[in-house]
Formats: structure tokens, sequence, C-alpha cells
């Protein structure tokens, strides 16, 4: 009897019995299984322990990041608002109405109905995708609109047969006065919609909400979202068509039809932003018979135009150093650039916006953290002041012997952490140079950008180099002069490999740094002083000669 | 009316720790329990709880944080438009999580589609799969090497197993994770196992 073998729950027994997702004599039975078994009790534990971790660790991932629900819940609100008045009558009557027409037919007829109709929406729906409503829409615009610092250049009027610019920009209606305004006022007046302030999201919406029946469709033309709505109650605008830009909502051509026949189009006459949009948009000529204007299909950069393009857009990013380790990312598309991230604040946002505005085929997508969020952690700043309190630095003797001035110490200790803070991020940003410009990318560049490539290589080494010079000065203060001599290396590596070593090496020379001069290490055992004097010289060692090695290894020279 | 709901909440036990759980909600969602409150106020109490999971859910769909919380806003409309027609939505929440879900895969086609056709890099992960938002080299030194190993298995999780995870650790039982992301118990059962190991390994390692 007591031989008999013992079964061990299997780990995912043990998970679903602490998920409480068995039946109650399975969960029975591994309890007092566990009750017997150490083993299987130690199992258990790790499991419960790394879901703890794991709870843990998400919310101090996440718990900050959210904004507040105040702001979206009064928007919801107001959305609900909408909803409730502009679904009350018609809809319930459609429900109504179909029920007695399910029951008419025998059950194959509407079992295949039904089919019919699914894949006749899968067709649709990935045909037109997006799928969104037309409150939808109109919201986005108009956050895109609140939001906007931008105006519109010009905006042209098409009444009938008459036609003018103007080119009052958005925020300063009073500013300009065009021939046609009189007339446009007298407009505003019969049509009741507001023409003085054309394009705008918001007024579009008051004249939609105001209509008692309405039909909404949204169409799909090259990047943009056209919403249609036909008015079926009273009114003197029978149909008007709002244009957005898909990728950011941005409103760009309103078409009106009136009781009369007659059609008012409005549009920007520039593009407000991108510089990729395709040459300037015209209205169309007035074609009231078929309003499905075609849109001639943009033009498609080549592979070595968007290499191109993606390029200096790296060296703009570049410029202002947000190349080294924020969260934005250059994403080369087939057919764009795309800059998507996010960034710690509008006004870096801008920033980033207009250094690569004049980018050719380049598209931002960037969000603002408006809340304060963990997932930045402020930078070392403040780590200095620990040696106060911290006794466990391991070249505190040496560092009060060269430097016997409390604050001065920590100046100097913040120094050197800012270096190879710095140090880090270059090598980070040439690790991803080298991991994007393999081979077939650099085929793709000409000449000149070849050497625009090198150029912005060579900055982030030369930085990297004067921080890795700028540490090894501040150690001999306190370290005495060694002067360090870079062993020559003749190993032959990929660009992409060195790359990787030089990362690894600086990263490992900051936490040695870290470690031994701000006392900032973890649970392991604390260096004697002669030991981490060691480590910092190879490791400052180390650093540089993958550096030497990686400018060698520069494969496209 | 069967508009009226009211359901448990299984919240785990650590979840329950944390004081502000529990002042929002004492282990239990009542939404329509008062008939007297117009639909319009039940979707909006319903939001001010589940507005924060849901986001949290979302977040490992990497979309920006404002598409989001229009995905969010969105499916609390769909809500309000069933209850609306008469329909009953016998569970609000993992009825929600899954038209979150349905409704951040069709963005996340319309971005990869539209705007982000990436070619396949060799041996560069897929920017959907991986969200390669790693911590920036100073983050990294800071966070404890513990939670490091564990947030590394975990990025390197495959999207599925984080999306049990994260519905698992929002309260969802595993049928209702099926639910979500339309797989069977057993596979839901697998796919935890198989996500707790890694992170287990990560953890005792």
């Amino acid at each position: 009897m007591s031989e008999r073998k013992v079964f061990h729950p299997t780990e995912r027994e043990l998970l679903m019995a602490a998920d409480g997702e068995l039946a109650s004599h399975e969960h029975d039975a591994i309890r007092r299984h566990l009750e017997t078994c150490w083993d299987c009790r130690a199992r258990m534990a790790e499991i419960e322990g790394t879901i703890t971790q794991y709870v843990h660790l998400r919310r101090r991932e996440l718990d900050a990041v959210f904004p507040p629900l105040d702001g979206p819940k009064a928007e919801l609100e107001r959305l609900l608002q909408a909803k409730s008045i502009e679904a009350s009558v018609p809809e319930q009557l459609g429900s109504i109405r179909l029920l007695p027409l399910w029951q008419l037919f025998p059950r194959p007829i509407w079992i295949s109905a039904t089919a019919t109709v699914t894949i006749l929406f899968v067709l649709i729906s990935t045909t037109f995708a997006p799928t969104l409503s037309a409150s939808v829409l109109i919201n986005r615009a108009v956050k895109a609109q609140s939001q906007g610092e931008l105006h519109y250049q010009a905006i042209e009027y098409h009444v009938g047969s008459r036609k003018w610019v103007r080119h009052a920009a958005k925020r300063a209606k009073s500013e300009k006065i065009a021939a046609g305004d009189t007339e446009l006022d007298a407009l505003s007046r019969t049509l009741a919609f507001d023409l003085s302030d054309p394009l705008d999201a918001q007024q579009f919406a008051r004249w939609r909400n105001a209509l008692s029946h309405k039909t909404d469709s949204i169409d799909h033309f090259g990047g943009n979202l056209e919403l249609t709505t036909e008015n079926r109650g009273a009114g003197e605008i029978v149909r008007a068509h709002f244009v957005v830009r898909q990728h950011d909502y941005w409103p760009i051509e309103e078409r009106l039809e009136t009781r009369q026949g007659e059609l008012i189009t409005i549009a920007e006459v520039t593009p407000t932003e991108s510089a990729s949009a395709s040459p300037v948009s015209r209205i169309p000529e007035r074609i009231l018979a078929n309003p499905s204007n075609e849109v001639v299909a943009p033009p498609k950069p080549t592979l070595a135009e968007l290499a191109q393009s993606e390029l200096m857009a790296r060296v703009a990013m570049h410029q202002i150093g947000a190349d080294m380790g924020e969260e934005v990312r250059v994403q080369p598309g087939s057919s764009a650039i795309l800059i998507v991230g996010r960034t710690e604040s509008r006004a870096r946002e801008g920033q980033i916006k207009q250094v690569v505005a004049t980018v050719p085929w380049v598209q931002t997508d960037l969000r603002p953290l408006d809340a304060p969020s963990t997932y930045r952690v402020t930078p070392v700043r403040t780590r200095g002041t620990t040696i106060q309190n911290a006794p466990t630095i391991p070249l505190e003797q040496q560092l009060s012997a060269a430097i016997p001035n409390f604050d001065e110490r920590v100046e100097f200790v913040n120094a050197i952490l800012t270096s190879s803070e710095s140090a880090t991020e270059h090598a980070w940003a040439l690790q991803h140079l080298a991991k994007r410009y393999d081979e077939r990318q650099i085929r793709l560049l000409s000449p000149s950008s070849e050497q625009m490539l090198n150029l912005l290589v060579q900055s982030h080494d030369e930085a990297l180099r004067r921080e890795l010079d700028q540490i090894d000065s501040e150690i001999s203060r306190i370290l005495g002069s060694s002067h360090t001599t870079v062993p020559e290396s003749d190993v032959r590596e990929s660009w992409q490999q060195s790359a990787d070593i030089t990362l690894r090496s600086v990263r490992s020379l900051h936490e040695t740094i870290l470690t031994n001069l701000s006392g900032a290490n973890g649970n392991e055992t604390i260096p004697t002083a002669e030991e981490a004097a060691q480590n910092l010289r190879r490791q400052l060692i180390d650093s540089k000669a993958a550096v030497a090695v990686l400018q060698q290894s520069v494969s496209f020279h | 009316m069967s508009t009226y709901f009211s359901w448990q909440m299984p919240y785990s036990e650590i979840l329950a720790e944390s004081p502000d759980d529990v002042a929002e909600d004492d282990g239990q969602v009542r939404v329509g329990s008062d008939p007297s409150l117009p639909l319009q106020s039940k979707v909006t109490a319903l939001f001010a709880q589940l507005r924060a999971p849901l986001l949290r859910y979302l977040w490992d769909f990497r979309l920006p944080s404002e598409t989001a919380e229009e995905l969010v806003q969105e499916a609390f409309l769909k809500l309000f438009e069933e209850l609306k027609l008469g329909r009953s939505v016998q569970m609000p929440r993992p009825w929600l999580f899954r038209v979150v879900h349905r409704l951040a895969l069709k963005e996340m086609r319309r971005l990869r589609v539209r705007e982000v056709p990436e070619p396949i890099q060799d041996g560069e992960p897929d920017p959907l799969e991986i969200a390669d938002f790693r911590p920036t080299p100073a983050e990294q030194l800071l966070l404890d090497e513990r939670e490091q190993r564990l947030s590394r298995a975990l990025k390197s999780l495959p999207l599925r197993e984080r999306q049990c995870l994260s519905l698992r650790v929002e309260g969802l039982r595993y049928r209702e994770i099926g639910d979500v992301l339309d797989l069977s118990v057993t596979t839901v059962s697998d796919v935890l196992r198989r996500a707790v190991a890694t992170l287990r390994e990560a953890c005792y390692e």
C-alpha cells in the first residue's frame, strides 16, 4: 500500500485550483494533497507569489498612467445625451416592425437570409474599414480642431458658379473682409448654417443635431473620410457632406446641397499640416449629377525616396535629441514614414512635429502624456544625495579624500552619472541605427543620404567618446591618473554586433558607476574599494575598446 | 424589464487588498438595481467603475491613449444602445471587455493596413506583436532586479498570453475570458498556465 505511486497535481491543476476553477471534488483532492506534499505546496506558493508580483508590477506600471475619470465621464454623458435624442424615434419603430417580419418566413429562409446578410456585412466592413458612427467622426473632428494649433490658410467657397477665396485665419475671423462676405452672411441666414466659421466641426454638429429626421453614411475616399448627412425633415440644406482626413480627423471640406439644387463647396486651398499631402486639393468642378468625384490616387513614393525621408526624419529628430530613448519611434511603412509614440508634453510634441514638418512622406502620430506618468522615471539628478545617508559606497573614502566638501562631492558624482547616462543614451541610439541600417537598407540610400547617415552616426559616436573621456578624467581625480590605454583590437565584428557590445559595456559601466560612486546597488555584496576601483577602470576600458571597434566596423563608409 | 442586472464581481484577494478598489466597489457591481434611475446614469455609473479596468486591458494593444479612451467610450455607447433597444445584457463586465477587444482589433487592423504596413525585417519582431516601448536605459536600472526580470518576461509573452493575464487580473473567470477572446475554457487554462510558468521562471530562476 505504502508503495502506491503518488500523483502530484500538474501546474495547470494547481493554477486552476488557485483560481477556483476546479470542480469541488477535484479542488478538495488537491487541497488534501497539498496538506501532505511540501513539494507541491512550494510550487503552489511560487505560483501565488508570481501572481502577486505580476499584480504589483501591473499596478506600478499602469495606475498613474490614465488621466482622471472626470473629463472622459463628462464626455460620455454628453455623447449619451446626444445619442438618446438622436436615437429615440426611428430605432424603436424599426425594432417593432422587424419582429413580425421575422416570423413571417419559415426557418430555412431566414437562416440563409441571415447568412447572406452576414457575408455581405463582412465584405462591406472589410472593404470600407473603418466603420464608425457619424457622431464619433464629428466628435473626433471637434477634438482635432480644439487641439490643433493650426489655422486654415485660405478657404475657397464655390456657390453655384461663383467662387471666392477667403484668407482669414480661422482664429481671426474679423481680420479680413473678403468680397463675398456680405453675400455669405445673407446665405448663412437663408441656410441657417453659419458660413462665416467654415469647416468648423462644432458648427456642423449643431446643424446636424438640429435635424429631426436624418440618415448618415460614411465613405472612404483616398485618405479621407466623408460623412454624408441627408436631411429628411425641414430645412434649406437637404444634404451635407463633411470630409475629414482619416489619419487625424482634421476637417478639410464641406459640401452643402440646397433645396434649390445649389451646391456650396467650402474647402481649404492649401493643406494645413502635413508636408506629405498630395498637391493642393483643388475643389472639383461642380458635378451635381455624380457627386462621387473620382479621386486621383496620390503619388506613391519609391523605396529609395522613403529611405531618404526616413533618414531625414532621423536626422531632424537627432537635432533635438529625440532619438535617445524617448518613446518616439520612426516607423517605416510602405507609403509613408510614421513617427509614432508618446511625448512628455505637448510642447515636445510640437517640437518634433516642427522639425519633421519639411520632410516629405512623413506623418506623425504623437500623443502627449497629459497626466504625469510613471512610465518615464525622473533622471539621476537627486541620486547624489544618497551619499549622505548611504554608508555602502565602496569608493567613499577615495571620494572624500579627493573632494572634501560634501556639496562638491555630490556635484561631482552627479556630473559623472550624467555623463554615463548620456553615454548610455548615445550607445542606445547607435545600436538602434545599426539595427535599422543593414546592408539592404543602406543600398536604398543615395550617396548623399549615405553621407548624412555617416554624419548622424559620427555625431553619436563623437558624443559617446566625449562622455567616456569625461568620465575617464573625472574618475582619475579620485583614483589617480592612470590614463587607460585601450588595447588594439582586430576582431572583425559586424556593425550590428559591435553596436550591441558597445551598448552592453556602456550600460554596465553606468551600472558600475551607480554602484560604486552613489551606492545604488541592489542586493549584491558590496565590493571593497580596490575591487570597486578595478572594476570601474575595467568597465571604462571595455567601453572605450568597444567604441573603437564600433567605429571601425561601421559598414557603409 | 430585462435591462436591469446585477452580478458578483470575483476580484482576486490581492486586488481587493487595495483600499481604492474596496472604496470603488466592495466586490459587488450593481447597475440598474434602482429602476428609478434613468438608463443614462446607469451606464455612466458603470463607466465610472469599469473605465480603468478596460483601459488597463487595452494597454497591451499599444494604441494611442486617446484612441483607447475613445474605444472605451464607444463600447459604452454600444451598451447604451443595446439596453435602449430593450435587449438584455446579462453580464456587462465580460460583454464590455469583449466589445472593447473587438474594437481594438479593428483599430489595430486599421493602423496596420492603412498606415503601418511595416516591411518585415529579418529577425525584427512584429511591432504590434511585441510592443517595443522598452524602458529607457535609466529606467532599466531603477527597477529592482526581480521586477526587471518579470517585466522582461512579461514583454516577451505572446500577445494572447498577456491578454489572458490582463483579463484574469481584472477579475474575469476562465469562461468569460474565453468569451472575450473566442477560446475554449481548456485553451484559456492552458494559455494562463504557460504565461504563469514563464513569469514564475523569471521570478524564481
